[in-house]
This record gives C-alpha cells, sequence and structure tokens, in this order.
C-alpha cells in the first residue's frame, strides 16, 4: 500500500470526468506519463489496453486496479488515481459501475511489489467496508481521506498473511541415492 | 485351463467370494496379503492354465470348413451340384463338377493357407507386444505377462491397468473403472474395499469387484486374483462380449464389390438362359449353359487374393517394426486421409526433461523443485515422463525426515495428484498437476517466504508467467501445498482446496529430428497432419512451428464444447491443432472427420487415447502405451517414430493397389467376356464356347493372378490416400468389357468368316453334314478359347499401370511367370492329347489365325491402355 500512499501524497487523485473505460485509462495513462520518471510516449495505455484482454482488472466491488507491465530496471512502481462518484462502465459484464480506478506503472523487475500492493489492497477493501464507505464521500478530499484510511488499515494489519516454513531437505550421499524409491 | 462349461458355476464362485470376508476369499483362493511365492505361481500356471480368453488357437479343421461359408464359394458349390445334377452326358458332368471343384478347392486352400501363414506371423508380431501386470510375489512387487496372472495372485492397480482377471479390491485410494467392454456403461465406477457384501448381488455389481475386462481410469489398488482366464466373467461371456467395430470402409468396400458382381451376374446369367433357351428351344442346356456363365462372372479366387495381399502386407510392415493386429486395417492404413496424433512422443522425442523450477513470477526456486520431487518421490499411481524427469533432476534424503501419510491419486477429471507427508510434527499436503485446476483450488500464493491472498487479478498476473513458459515451448505444471494437523490421517480429492501455489515445473520435450522429414512426407502422400491433445494451445503451436508443420487454425476444447454439430464439423475439419481436449472431444472429432467422409488414423498412447483410438479407421499405438492403449489399436509400432508409419501408409497403399488390379480385372475382363457369350448366343446357330471351355478359360485365367500380391506398385499410384471406389470399378468394368468385347466379336467374324470356312471347306449354311459341322464348331470354340485366354490373362498389364505396359511400366517377374505360363498353357491345351476330349482343335487353325491373333492382342493392349489410363488418371 506504499505505492497508494505515494501517489495521494504527490496529489494523484483526480475527479473523472468521463464515465467511459477508454477516456479513463487515457486520463490517467497521461497522469502517469506526466511522472518524470516515466518515459513519455511509453505506451502506458496500450500496455493497460493489452493487459485487460487477459482478464478485467476489477478487484472489489467499485474498484478496479489497470496497469500497465513495462520493460525496465526501474526501483519504483507508480500508480495515479481516479475517482467517479456516479461511476464507470468498466465492461464487468455485472452492470457494476466503478467508482475507484488506481493505475500502476511496473517495471517489469517490480513484480512481485505489485502482487502484494495488491493483496494488500484487496485486504483493506474488506477490512474498510469498501466502496460503499468511500461512496459516502461528497468532497475528493474527502475521498483521499478515505483512501488514506484504507492504507493505515493495511500498514497496521499484518502483511502477509503468513510466513512460510519451506521443508529443508538435503541431497542425498551417493550410497544413499542409490537405493530404489518406494514404488520401484 | 479345463475347458469344460461351468461357465454359470464360476460366476456364482466368483460372487460368492466377492460378497464373503476378505478372509474366506484369502482361504478360498489359498493365498495371502504378500501374494503367492513364485512357485506357488508357476504350480498354478500349470494347474489353471495361461490366463487368456483366447489362448487356445482355433482347429484348423474348423476354420477351413469356415471358408466353404463365403457366400462365393456357396454360389460355386450350388453351381457345380446343379450342373452336375441337370448334366446328361455323366463323363461332362464329371469334368465340368471337377473344374469347378477344382476352383473352389483352389480358392478355399489358398485362401487357408495364407490367413493361416498370417495369423502365425500376427500371433509372433503379437507375443512381441507384451500386455505385463505389475503383482507381489513373495511380498516383492514384479512385472508378468498378463498370460501368466494366477488365481491367489495379489495384483497392482494404477490408471492405465487393464483388469487382468476377476479379482476382489484389498486396497484401493480413489478407484475407478471403466467397465464399458463388460457392462457397456460408460460412465466410471468406483471400486472399494468392502468387509462383507451383505444383498445379493451378481459379480459385476459388487462394489469391491474389479472383473476381467475393465481398465483401470484412475486411482489405485491392490486387489487378489479370484478366478482367471475362460474361468471369468469375461472368458465366459467373451463370445457374446468380443466388441465389434463398425464395419471398416475397406469391409464396406469389399462387400459393395461383391453385391456389384453379384447383380451382374443374376442379370447377365438370366438374359443368357433367355437367349440360348429361345434360340435351342432346349431349357435344360440353356440353364446349364447359364449357369457355366456364372461361374465366369464370379470373382471365385476374390477372398484368396485378400488374404494373400493383407497377409504379405502384415509381413512386410513388420519387418518395418509395425504390428498390425487386424490385417484389413492394412488397407485402412493406405487409405487414411487424416491422421490425428498426439504429439507427445510422434512429434517430440518423448523424452522430457525438467527445465525450469521457478516461483510464481517465474524466479529459479529450490523449494519448487523439493516439493515437486516429494510428490513425485512418493507417488504409486501411474508415474509419468513428468514424474521421472522431475526425479531426474534430484534426489533428496528423505527417509530420515519424512514419512508417506496418504495420497490423492490422479484422475483426468481433476488433472491433479497429491501426496501427503508426515514432516516435523506437520501433514504436508503437496499437489502437482494442470495449471488451471491447481489455480482453481488455490487462495494463497507465495512470493519469497510470504504467504499473500490470491484474488482474480493476481491470479491473472501469475498465469501471465504461465502462459510466457507455454510459448517457449515448454510443458507447464503448477505446485501447490497446504499444511494440515497431524492428527489427519485419512485425505481425499475435497482436501485439495484452499491451498498455497508455490510455483511451476517447466519440461521440455524437444521435437524429433525425423518429426519434420515425416510431416513432410505425409503432407507428400495427401495425408494432413492434425494435432489432437489434452495439453494446451501454445505448447502445440511451438512444437509445430519446430517441425514445420503448417498451422492456419487452432482450436481449444472449451471452444469446440460451445460449437453446435455443424460449426463443430466445420471447425474440425479445418482446425490443425484442437488442443486441451478431453478423451471424448477426442473421439467425437474422429467420429466427425469419418462422417464427413474421411479416413482417419489416430495415433495415442495415453488412457485418455482409447476411445479416439476405437473410433477411428485406424487406431495406431506404440509399444510403450498403456496396456489399454495396446488392445484397442489396430495396429502398433514398436518404433515410435512417423517415419515408420509413413512407411506403413506407403505399403497399405501397395496392398490396395494389388487387390483393386484383380477387381478391376475380375470386373472388367469377365464382364467383356459374357457380353460376348451373350450376343454370340443371339447371333450364333451355336454356343460360342462349351461349358467345359468356359470354365477351363476361368481356371486357367485364375492361376494366372495368383501372383498379383506379388507385383509392384507404380509409384504414381501410392502418392495419394488408396480408397474403395465402386463407382471407379464399374466405369472400368463399363468401359473395358466393352473392349474386350470387341476383339471377341472380331475374333467371332475371323473364325466364322474365314478361318472355319476354309479349314471346312465352306460356310456354316453351305456345311451340310453333322462332321463337318462339328468340325466348324470346334475350330470355332478354339479359336475364341485360345483369343479369350490371351487377352484375359494380358490385360493384367494394361490395368495395372496408368503407364505404358511392357516398356515404361513392367510387372514383378512372378506375375508375368504366371501370365506367360497360363497363355502357354491355353495355347499348348489346343494341341494336347486332351484337345480332342475338351472339343480343341489347335491344329486346324493355321497361320493366318496366329497372325490374326498377334494384331488383334496388340491392338487390343493399345486400345485397353487407352481406355484404362484416362481412368487411372483420374484416381492419380
Amino acid at each position: 500500500m506504499r505505492i497508494l500512499l505515494e501517489a495521494l501524497q504527490a496529489g494523484r487523485l483526480f475527479e473523472l470526468t468521463e464515465t467511459s473505460k477508454r477516456s479513463t485509462f487515457e486520463f490517467l495513462g497521461r497522469v502517469l506519463e506526466a511522472i518524470p520518471e516515466i518515459p513519455d510516449d511509453s505506451g502506458v495505455v496500450e500496455a493497460m489496453f493489452a493487459r485487460e484482454q487477459l482478464g478485467n482488472t476489477a478487484i472489489a466491488p467499485g474498484v478496479a486496479c489497470p496497469h500497465a507491465r513495462v520493460e525496465g530496471t526501474s526501483d519504483n512502481i507508480y500508480c495515479a488515481l481516479g475517482w467517479s462518484q456516479q461511476g464507470i462502465d468498466y465492461e464487468t459484464g455485472d452492470n457494476n459501475r466503478i467508482h475507484l480506478v488506481v493505475a500502476y506503472w511496473i517495471p517489469d523487475g517490480q513484480r512481485v511489489g505489485f502482487l502484494k500492493e495488491m493483496s494488500g489492497l484487496a485486504k483493506a477493501i474488506v477490512a474498510t467496508g469498501g466502496i460503499e464507505t468511500l461512496k459516502k464521500c461528497e468532497t475528493l478530499g474527502e475521498v483521499r481521506h478515505g483512501l488514506l484510511d484504507w492504507v493505515t488499515v493495511a500498514l497496521n494489519e499484518t502483511t502477509p498473511d503468513a510466513r512460510a516454513r519451506m521443508l529443508r531437505l538435503s541431497a542425498k550421499s551417493v550410497e544413499e541415492g542409490k537405493k530404489d524409491t518406494p514404488n520401484g | 485351463m479345463s475347458d469344460k462349461k461351468h461357465a454359470p458355476e464360476d460366476a456364482h464362485r466368483t460372487a460368492q467370494l466377492l460378497r464373503g470376508t476378505e478372509e474366506e476369499a484369502f482361504a478360498a483362493v489359498g493365498s495371502r496379503r504378500e501374494g503367492l511365492t513364485g512357485e506357488e505361481a508357476a504350480a498354478r500356471l500349470e494347474e489353471f492354465g495361461p490366463n487368456s480368453v483366447s489362448a487356445r488357437r482355433p482347429n484348423a479343421i474348423i476354420e477351413l470348413l469356415k471358408k466353404f461359408k463365403e457366400p462365393l464359394v456357396v454360389q460355386l458349390m450350388v453351381i457345380c451340384i446343379l450342373s452336375y445334377i441337370f448334366e446328361d452326358d455323366q463323363a461332362q458332368a464329371i469334368v465340368e463338377a471337377s473344374l469347378v471343384g477344382g476352383m473352389i478347392i483352389v480358392s478355399v486352400f489358398l485362401s487357408f493357407f495364407q490367413e493361416s501363414r498370417s495369423a502365425q506371423a500376427i500371433a509372433k508380431l503379437q507375443a512381441m507386444v507384451k500386455t505385463t501386470c505389475d503383482v507381489l510375489r513373495g511380498g516383492v512387487e514384479v512385472t508378468v505377462p498378463i498370460d501368466e496372472v494366477v488365481p491367489g495372485d495379489v495384483v497392482i492397480l494404477a490408471a492405465g491397468s487393464i483388469i487382468p482377471a476377476d479379482c476382489r479390491v484389498i486396497q484401493a485410494k480413489d478407484f475407478f473403472l471403466s467397465q464399458s467392454a463388460l457392462t457397456g456403461e460408460s460412465m466410471p465406477v468406483e471400486r472399494v474395499v468392502l468387509a462383507k457384501v451383505d444383498q445379493e448381488l451378481a459379480a459385476q455389481d459388487c462394489p469391491n469387484g474389479c472383473l476381467m475386462g475393465s481398465n483401470v481410469q484412475s486411482g489405485s489398488a491392490r486387489a487378489l486374483v479370484l478366478s482367471t482366464g475362460l474361468h471369468t466373467q469375461f472368458g465366459a461371456l467373451s463370445a457374446r462380449l468380443v466388441e465389434r467395430k463398425d464395419l471398416t470402409a475397406f469391409e464396406r468396400g469389399t462387400r459393395d464389390f461383391v453385391w456389384l458382381m453379384i447383380r451382374s451376374m443374376l442379370i447377365m446369367t438370366t438374359i443368357t438362359f433367355g437367349l440360348d433357351a429361345w434360340r435351342t428351344h432346349k431349357p435344360m442346356d440353356a440353364f446349364l449353359f447359364a449357369l457355366t456363365v456364372a461361374v465366369g462372372l464370379t470373382p471365385e479366387m476374390l477372398p484368396m487374393i485378400l488374404a494373400a495381399c493383407l497377409s504379405k502386407g502384415a509381413q512386410t510392415l513388420a519387418r518395418l517394426k509395425v504390428v498390425m493386429k487386424r490385417l484389413d486395417a492394412i488397407q485402412n492404413l493406405g487409405a487414411m486421409d487424416i491422421f490425428c496424433t498426439d504429439k507427445t512422443g510422434t512429434l517430440t522425442q518423448d523424452h522430457i526433461v525438467l527445465q525450469r523450477h521457478v516461483d510464481v513470477i517465474g524466479r529459479e526456486s529450490e523449494d519448487v523443485l523439493r516439493y515437486a520431487w516429494m510428490n513425485a518421490y512418493y507417488q504409486t499411481g501411474l508415474r509419468n515422463l513428468l514424474d521421472r524427469a522431475i526425479l531426474s533432476r534430484t534426489d533428496l534424503d528423505v527417509e530420515r525426515s519424512c514419512r508417506k501419510v496418504d495420497e490423492i491419486p490422479f484422475d483426468f477429471q481433476r488433472r491433479r495428484m497429491s501426496v501427503v507427508v508426515e514432516h516435523e510434527g506437520d501433514h504436508l499436503l503437496i499437489c502437482k498437476g494442470a495449471v488451471e485446476e491447481i489455480l482453481a483450488v488455490c487462495e494463497k500464493y507465495q512470493v519469497d517466504d510470504e504467504i499473500h491472498t490470491m484474488i482474480p487479478l493476481i491470479k491473472d498476473e501469475i498465469m501471465e508467467e504461465y502462459r510466457e513458459l507455454s510459448k517457449q515451448g515448454f510443458r507447464v505444471i503448477a505446485l501447490a501445498y497446504r499444511e494440515f494437523d497431524r492428527s489427519k490421517e485419512v485425505f481425499g480429492t475435497a482436501d485439495e482446496s484452499g491451498l498455497v501455489l508455490l510455483g511451476y515445473l517447466a519440461f521440455f520435450d524437444p521435437p524429433k529430428e525425423t518429426a519434420a522429414k515425416a510431416i513432410e512426407g505425409l503432407a507428400a502422400r495427401g495425408v494432413r497432419a492434425k494435432i489432437l491433445t489434452g495439453d494446451n494451445e501454445l505448447v502445440s503451436q511451438k512444437v509445430c512451428a519446430d517441425v514445420g508443420m503448417p498451422v492456419k487454425r487452432v482450436l481449444t476444447g472449451a471452444q469446440l464444447a460451445a460449437m453446435d454439430k455443424a460449426t463443430f464439423d466445420a471447425a474440425v475439419l479445418e482446425a490443425d491443432i484442437m488442443a486441451r481436449l478431453t478423451p471424448m472431444q477426442k473421439e467425437q472429432v474422429i467420429r466427425s472427420l469419418k462422417a464427413q467422409g474421411h479416413t482417419v488414423g489416430f495415433m495415442g498412447d495415453g488412457i485418455n487415447d482409447v476411445l479416439a483410438l476405437k473410433a477411428a479407421d485406424v487406431g495406431i499405438s506404440v509399444d510403450t502405451a498403456v496396456d489399454v492403449a495396446k488392445e484397442s489399436a489396430d495396429a502398433v509400432l514398436l518404433e515410435k517414430s512417423l517415419l515408420v508409419l509413413v512407411d506403413g501408409i506407403d505399403e497399405g497403399r501397395r496392398v490396395f493397389c494389388n487387390i483393386e488390379k484383380y477387381i478391376r480385372m475380375g470386373a472388367s475382363s469377365n464382364f467383356g467376356n459374357m457380353l460376348s457369350v451373350v450376343g454370340a448366343s443371339a447371333l450364333l446357330p451355336f454356343v460360342p464356347l462349351s461349358p467345359i471351355l468356359v470354365l477351363l478359360t476361368n481356371f486357367i485365367y485364375d492361376f494366372s493372378q495368383t501372383a498379383i500380391p506379388f507385383d509392384r506398385v507404380e509409384s504414381d499410384l501410392i502418392s495419394k490416400p488408396r480408397q474403395w471406389d465402386i463407382s471407379g470399378i464399374r466405369s472400368f468394368m463399363l468401359w473395358l468389357g466393352p473392349v474386350s468385347s470387341l476383339f471377341d466379336y472380331l475374333t467371332f467374324g475371323l473364325m466364322w468368316f474365314i478361318i472355319c470356312p476354309a479349314v471346312c471347306g465352306g460356310s456354316w449354311s453351305a456345311l451340310t453334314t453333322d462332321e463337318l459341322r462339328n468340325k466348324f464348331i470346334i475350330l470355332f470354340h478354339t479359336g475364341w478359347f485360345i483369343e479369350s485366354i490371351v487377352t484375359q490373362t494380358l490385360v493384367v498389364h494394361v490395368i495395372r499401370s496408368a503407364r505404358m505396359p511392357f516398356i515404361e511400366a513392367r510387372a514383378s517377374w512372378q506375375l508375368s511367370l504366371t501370365t506367360v505360363c497360363a497363355v502357354a498353357f491355353g495355347c499348348w491345351l489346343t494341341f494336347s492329347p486332351w484337345a480332342g476330349r475338351l472339343g480343341l482343335n489347335g491344329n486346324g487353325l493355321g497361320s493366318t489365325f496366329w497372325t490374326a491373333l498377334l494384331v488383334m492382342t496388340i491392338s487390343y493392349i493399345a486400345l485397353a491402355h487407352y481406355v484404362a489410363r484416362r481412368r487411372l488418371l483420374r484416381q492419380l
């Protein structure tokens, strides 16, 4: 959730005036490309649409996370947020409208960070009551505060869910290796 | 094993042993949980005989007598008896009956001899394709041929195994059987361990019984053998349960040809009888002559030619290491125009190596390798090539710190399997399988040592790694795990839920060096290759690209499932790759292609290929296939190479081309001769050839064709699939028959107007004495007898190829020899000491006749070649 926090601190939360998926992507794509660390014309919008072909990026009722995975070794993931009170048609197939769109720019080397961010966001949505809380906000500032609450909740929650205790086994010595397996 | 017919007692005993307690069953068959000792098994094999329902070879005399039931032989026998009964001249009756009888005997004995030889050859070859079974002997697991399984053995069964005998399950894990061969029920049934069955159930309904004729769909088990061989339910019912395939294209073609000839015979015989009776007013004589015409139109050597051609083909294929389990499948090999195959092992080396073991975002992970190794190490079901690849990658010291708790075997519905291992107080379920199936049961994923919640978006992201690996041509499976409390000891498929996705295993099966050449060879022969696989479409596309197989359309099982019938038919015909197919979809694809008029071959080696193998015109398997696949196939390749198959296709086409030669000859030449007989019956005041000479001509002509199976086949004739073409045969008959008849009429004219009047001293009407008229008739008969034998026999050189006979296309020495011998014998007979008794006189013909015969023969061959060539070229 640190990526989302960084975007809120940098003022990358905007009111969406259009209600189509394409215009939303184009708007947030331009916002991302305006970040100095992200190259101009890096094909963010196209990459987001290409990703959408694999599956819709709505992650919870009212919330979607379109993202562009790009080649690169940058250490940072960036995101920009769009808020629509009336909701945009995100083509989810269930007629539910999306109010919060969090668009990510992810260099190839930062996939782990993105997965963790998504898991954290999913937990925060569940823990805070999700989009219904935000829909009560009347101004963009209130939305921003609501989102900061999400970040706080997520950072206070135990992340990850658990730590793996993996089996540690050593390779057999040569003599032992000659023994048969259980079913021959 | 005793041959006594005591099936009801056997069935009753088997049911009793299944319903009683396990101890009673063990006691009844004198066995124990660790199985018999080797000595006990040997003694029982001696006592009970081999475990086979077809161990005894059929009695040769009965097999020979069965030959007399062939429709063509029955027809000849009826003619033989009728002509003997109704012929007034006793000596003539004996000679005629002897000639027809001789034809019957030659046809029957030659075909019996050829079939016996090929049966022996096939038996030898089939012995090379051993079906085996794992049994416990003295507590040790050993592999034995299925026919050496004896009552009291404890057999070890896994997915793909054939149930070798009637057995009682004594240990089972998610054990499902297909009993379709036994009960007709297509859905798998579960079999379990039961202390006792309280209800009065039949053996096949007992939940703890697994009977011969079934095969294991999934799971694993151990079972006690209660009865073997003919004492099993399957053995007792085998005669009723022999699963007959639909008529193959070859069988349908043979049947259609025989009926074409029988219809022609009935029409020609009726016309001949009518004309002759009208002319002579002697209905009995006309009837006898009509019978001989019937003999002339009977392709009595067809069974022999079929048997000899197919048998020779089987032996040639055996040298190529192709075992034909059904002889007539050879022709279907040649007729095949669509070849479907699973790619594993046919296009690829079938030598799978574990290339990468990565976490969910594609980083190399030792944890993934370690967990995969434990899964492969502890599983006891069907250990496949992927397991072997994993096990060969490392070898871990598990004995000191781990203990296997349970196993959830693989099946084709779940497409995953699990083992449960105890380690440091916890029970760890490790599950591996198809990526989609594993992801469906994962709720979390692991990155580094952190476990996070899985949401659909993350699932899509994680699938990206799988897609990338697949695109690179890797075969990818997923690995997941879940920890349970140590108090849980028994696990089932329901426990494969809430798993943690750990990563992927990427395998690589490099394309065979010969695959590209084989694909090219198939295309050059007009055979279109299609991939029907359970694997994913990306891997299949990569393999096809590597071997140069053009791919225009790729379909998945899910796409096919959503189509209506018309769309489905069009799509499967167009598609080159059909991926992610279920076993039933593979069968549906084959049936659809067959219904669209194609002759379809299918090559497969897994349990999931069995339905398709049975549905195909030619089911092809390999020696390393699972037992049930080998049993279902028509042909088994001892080398897993498509190049061998390409050779097999060529041989199948050669075989069919030679069969076609006889058929074209039989149809056109006999038809022409009989057209001549009918015409002559109307025009001449005497029969154009005495019945005995009609039979003799036919006999000599039959002899000349016995070498057809040994003839060579021109390369252009095998460049395309060869299928039965009854309309083509009819066209041959209707065009070439009249050509033959034209030269017969020329001979009639020559004899009637020139030769006979010159020798007898005047035309027929000018002759006043019976002696001179008789001389006229004998000379006429002799002339046509010789011309008929020469043209009818030599025509095989014309119809065997579209190329110029004798110059561009030469027959084999065997066929050349028999045709030359037949012509020489026919000519010699007219000069022989028996000539007079046969009503022949070669001495009276003179040089004019022989010169005219030479000219007519050359002209006939030239004209016949022109007519035949056009028809043959149409088939190329």
